[in-house]
């Protein structure tokens, strides 16, 4: 059985009792009170006929004439009297009845007191009222008893009056209840629409809900419910994607290298090769290698990165930025083939600054940041030999660093992903560029063991700003 | 002789894909992205494009648009099979996988060109004229009398030329997946190849490995 028609069956057999009641009380007070003034005047029409019969009776005596017969046929002229108005009488002297119909009333007859009563079913009532006479030689008791018809035909229109506003009030009780239900539990059957459809994955709908009810607030916090699974699932899936795109990045980054080495060393052992043909396949074996090598230490590099607690210290940001010079400087030896691209660094900070980090891993950060920039200085200068291309590093506060290059740039939706491990903005460079998409991962690490953030702003084809914040919470 | 270009960005496996077709016999020119592609395209006749999906600029899917009729092959490292199909329905004739083998590659190569091909494939050695289509061997313009698995055996050989192959992957191929014979069956009928071609010097036995087609013995 359903909720509404449980409420319904409820509500409506309480409320069809206590109106039942109330329609019973009120009738059932109109009959009593009925029924007191039938007594009453039972008891003024009593006293009057007995006064008259008593006068009666006392005339007989004064002529000496009461006996039986006299008694009995004054009975039968005085009931003959009053015949009109269905009027029986009885007569007891010392107890054993004269004359009428009345039996074992008697004794329950006490002196000077006159009984009322109203007796017969419902709808049939009759009153009949006994007492006892007073003033005469021998113990006389006088009853009268007729029928209340104007009681009885009240009894059956109140009881037509009853069942009839009892049944209309019940109708309209019914019908406006399961309309009050209907209406007022109408939310519930779209919160079920709801939950089914959030169960068979829908997550978009929201419930229109109105109002500040107990059933509203329900409704609204399945809205929330909604919301917040819709907000984790489509997190999971981002995160799923993100897990899809490392695999599918992984993978191929390994078996690129792995193509070569496999290949070329399947070619030596099974083409027929000069010594000169040898020696340069084999570079490329170990070159590839190389390159294999350099990934899987990165890998580890950022794994570990995640776990390990460096220690921390202040050190002067002067003596910093000249390390970090003479590193770039002793780099760039090593890739004489390459272009230079111009790398500046600006400190404009008081000498006795400090910067609280690990030293080995800010420059570590900064040279893969500058490394970046002189990448995209690199991609800029293939597509506009003129170009103006540079990578600045500027200390702006002991917190901040910014590096900013002025290579190619990239979209403003590109910035979301960059860090991802071995996510490429241009899919199709590898090597040429050199780097194996983890230089950035590894950055977000280092900038977070150092309780900061990157910061990234760029415009394509102009360049690109990243400001390194660190220590964040420590003293801000 | 078939041209076929390869279009791969990483250098080092586009030489490799060169050196290993130039083996067998293909003339090869090697691009790294779609522009350089559409340009050889446009200078020079192609039997074939294998062509890396991961490419700069343009990927291999888009490419493929460009080939223009010329039967194409991708290689790529991405094997998931949503990639195999996506690569197929866009008219590729096949699908080679990073990190591939040099005879899967070959065999792959010469299926699809066998699939194009207009004119019957004769291949000549030294003295030797041998009809593959035909299945016909002539030496000094008089044929030479071969056993069907003799001459299956000499299929293989002249269609891995320059490529060693183990006895174990000569039984593979040219006695078929199911045989269960013994290496020194090889052995048996190289020497008899050997013998009835005149072929001692060409036919290589390679230490540890197995037997090579030579086409410029020292």
């Amino acid at each position: 059985m359903k909720l509404w028609q449980k409420i319904y069956l409820v509500m409506l057999c309480v409320s069809i009792l206590f109106v039942n009641f109330g329609i019973y009380t009120v009738f059932q007070v109109t009959y009593q009170k009925n029924i007191t003034e039938e007594q009453n005047r039972a008891n003024v029409s009593y006293h009057l006929m007995k006064n008259m019969v008593l006068k009666n009776m006392q005339a007989l005596e004064q002529q000496r004439r009461m006996n039986e017969r006299t008694l009995v046929s004054l009975m039968e002229l005085f009931e003959e009297e009053v015949s009109r108005q269905k009027i029986s009488v009885c007569l007891w002297e010392n107890g054993k009845m004269l004359y009428g119909s009345e039996e074992n009333v008697i004794d329950k007859i006490e002196e000077n007191q006159t009984v009322v009563r109203i007796r017969g079913r419902s709808g049939e009532k009759e009153v009949f009222v006994l007492g006892k006479f007073h003033g005469l030689p021998e113990d006389y008791a006088f009853s009268i008893c007729y029928p209340l018809d104007e009681l009885n035909s009240m009894w059956k229109v109140l009881g037509n009056i009853y069942i009839s506003i009892s049944f209309g009030i019940s109708l309209v009780l019914a019908l406006v209840l399961s309309i009050a239900l209907g209406v007022l539990l109408q939310p519930l059957g779209s919160f079920s629409e709801q939950v089914k459809m959030i169960r068979d994955g829908n997550y978009h709908t929201r419930l229109l809900m109105r109002g500040e009810d107990e059933l509203s607030i329900l409704g609204k916090d399945i809205n929330e419910m909604a919301d917040t699974i819709e907000e984790h699932v489509e997190k999971l899936e981002r995160e799923n994607e993100k897990k899809q795109r490392f695999m599918d990045d992984f993978s191929h980054e390994m078996k690129s290298p792995l193509t070569s080495i496999y290949g070329y060393a399947e070619y030596m052992a099974k083409a027929k090769v000069s010594e000169e043909e040898r020696v340069e396949l084999c570079q490329i074996i170990m070159e590839e290698s190389d390159r294999m090598k350099k990934m899987s230490r990165n890998l580890l590099a950022l794994s570990e990165l995640k776990s390990k607690k460096p220690t921390m210290e202040y050190f002067s940001v002067k003596e910093f930025a000249e390390q970090l010079e003479t590193c770039i400087v002793n780099r760039k030896s090593e890739l004489l083939k390459e272009k230079r691209i111009p790398v500046i660094i600006e400190n404009g900070l008081p000498v006795e600054s400090t910067i609280y980090g690990n030293k080995e891993l800010m420059e570590l950060l900064l040279l893969n940041l500058i490394s970046n920039g002189e990448r995209a200085c690199r991609q800029k200068l293939e597509k506009n030999p003129f170009a103006q291309i540079k990578v600045t590093v500027c200390f702006l506060t002991e917190r901040e660093i910014v590096v900013s290059d002025l290579g190619i740039g990239m979209e403003e939706k590109e910035i979301e992903n960059i860090r991802d491990p071995f996510y490429r903005i241009d899919k199709g460079r590898s090597r040429k560029d050199g780097g194996n998409g983890l230089g950035l991962s590894i950055c977000e690490q280092l900038v977070q063991l150092h309780h900061g953030k990157l910061e990234f702003s760029s415009i394509p084809g102009e360049g690109t700003r990243v400001k390194v914040i660190i220590n964040m919470q420590d003293r801000m | 002789m078939e041209r076929i270009l390869i279009v791969e960005d990483d250098v080092h496996i586009n030489r490799l894909i060169q050196q290993n077709l130039k083996l067998v016999g293909y003339e090869c020119v090697g691009v790294e992205n779609g522009k350089e592609m559409q340009e050889a395209l446009r200078e020079n006749r192609f039997d074939l494009i294998l062509l890396d999906v991961m490419l700069p600029g343009m990927s291999g899917f888009s490419l493929i648009e460009h080939c223009k009729g010329i039967p194409a092959i991708f290689v790529t490292a991405r094997g998931e099979l949503d990639d195999k199909i996506q690569g197929l329905s866009l008219g590729a004739e096949d699908y080679i996988v990073k990190p591939f083998e040099m005879l899967e590659l070959i065999a792959r190569v010469k299926v699809v060109l066998r699939r194009f091909k207009q004119s019957a494939e004769i291949y000549c050695l030294g003295d030797v004229e041998v009809n593959l289509d035909m299945r016909t061997v002539l030496k000094n313009q008089a044929e030479v009398d071969l056993t069907p698995q003799e001459f299956e055996l000499l299929s293989v050989l002249i269609e891995n030329r320059n490529i060693a192959l183990s006895r174990d992957r000569l039984l593979e191929i040219a006695w078929g997946y199911d045989y269960e014979g013994e290496t020194k069956t090889v052995d048996v009928h190289i020497q008899r190849l050997r013998r009835k071609l005149g072929w001692e010097k060409y036919i290589k036995t390679v230490m540890k490995v197995g037997y090579r087609l030579e086409e410029n013995p020292r």
